[in-house]
């Protein structure tokens, strides 16, 4: 694409021209994200009292540009999942409230909205989803009872990502990342 | 952000955001998980250490031995932390063989403790001798 015989490269968009440029310009669709519980894969690492565990998501990306998401940002660390017996996340187990499950995300705080630097940057392709393990990024309490074995867990909702949309390689799914810190 | 022509302003990247209501799933597991790892040394004379990794979030761990198979029926050899040395084992002339496991316990003792690792590998006893 050349505007007044400027080259560009062929991965930039131009947001609107000014009269009288010549060439043409390309204007891309950019939307928000959107992150859905995955059941598939299986988390690797279970989380359990005491211990820190994966959670799975599948990012969808109906922009018309890459992404690239380079950190999350997490609710606090005593906002709760919610605990289901089917991988459906459909049917409540009543024996394991959030209250009671205590699992939340790791490295959240008493405050909502840090962010966490994830360890390797994400790239969902345009018009394209991305399923992703965060390994270990799952804590659970050391008091939660027994009811709570054998329970998928809803996790809170991230409160915002850094993300930007314009050039990338698409990461291959099922792809596996973190934030440590 | 690049400049075209008579100073026009090209945009390369746009901020992207999340839509409302972002999920993820973890899971539990049906039990305490057990721990890994588990090896048994030779030591003096016929006793055995018996070593396994470390599992986050247990607060004690039970020793077994079996005589039998790899697969139990197991006899309880007292709780400990890892390395584990067995007091002495008895043997035969022939040789008897043991196999080791060990069950994790958690903080959150409501779980329960776990199953029998994987046991360790065979180690033969004899009346003076480990192997």
């Amino acid at each position: 694409m050349l505007v007044a015989g400027v080259a560009f490269g062929a991965t930039n968009w131009t947001v609107g021209l000014n009269g009288g440029s010549s060439g043409h310009g390309q204007a891309a669709s950019v939307a928000n994200l959107t992150i859905t519980a995955s059941a598939v894969p299986s988390p690797v690492n279970l989380v359990y009292p005491g211990a820190f565990g994966d959670a799975v998501v599948t990012i969808t990306n109906t922009s018309t540009a890459p992404v690239t998401i380079t950190a999350v940002n997490l609710p606090t660390s005593t906002t709760y999942a919610t605990g289901y017996t089917n991988s459906t996340l459909a049917t409540l187990n009543t024996n394991c409230t959030a209250a009671q499950g205590t699992v939340a995300w790791r490295y959240a705080t008493g405050v909502s909205g840090t962010s966490h630097t994830l360890t390797t940057a994400l790239v969902v392709g345009s018009s394209s989803t991305l399923t992703v393990t965060f390994t270990n990024d799952v804590t659970m309490g050391t008091s939660a009872p027994t009811g709570c074995k054998s329970t998928y867990f809803a996790m809170p909702s991230f409160t915002a990502i850094t993300a930007t949309a314009g050039s990338g390689t698409p990461t291959v799914s099922p792809a596996t990342d973190a934030w440590t810190s | 952000m690049l400049l075209g022509a008579a100073g026009i302003a090209v945009a390369t990247s746009w901020t992207v955001s999340l839509a409302a209501g972002s999920k993820a799933q973890a899971q539990t597991p049906t039990a305490t998980p057990a721990p890994t790892g588990v090896t048994a040394t030779c030591a003096t004379g016929t006793k055995v250490t018996v070593t396994w990794t470390a599992e986050t979030g247990a607060a004690s761990y039970t020793v077994y031995d079996s005589t039998t198979s790899a697969t139990g029926p197991w006899t309880s050899l007292g709780a400990g932390t890892s390395p584990f040395t067995t007091a002495s084992l008895t043997g035969t002339s022939g040789g008897t063989g043991y196999w080791f496991a060990v069950t994790a316990t958690l903080t959150d003792a409501a779980w329960g403790a776990s199953t029998q690792s994987t046991a360790s590998a065979k180690r033969t006893i004899t009346t003076t001798t480990c192997a």
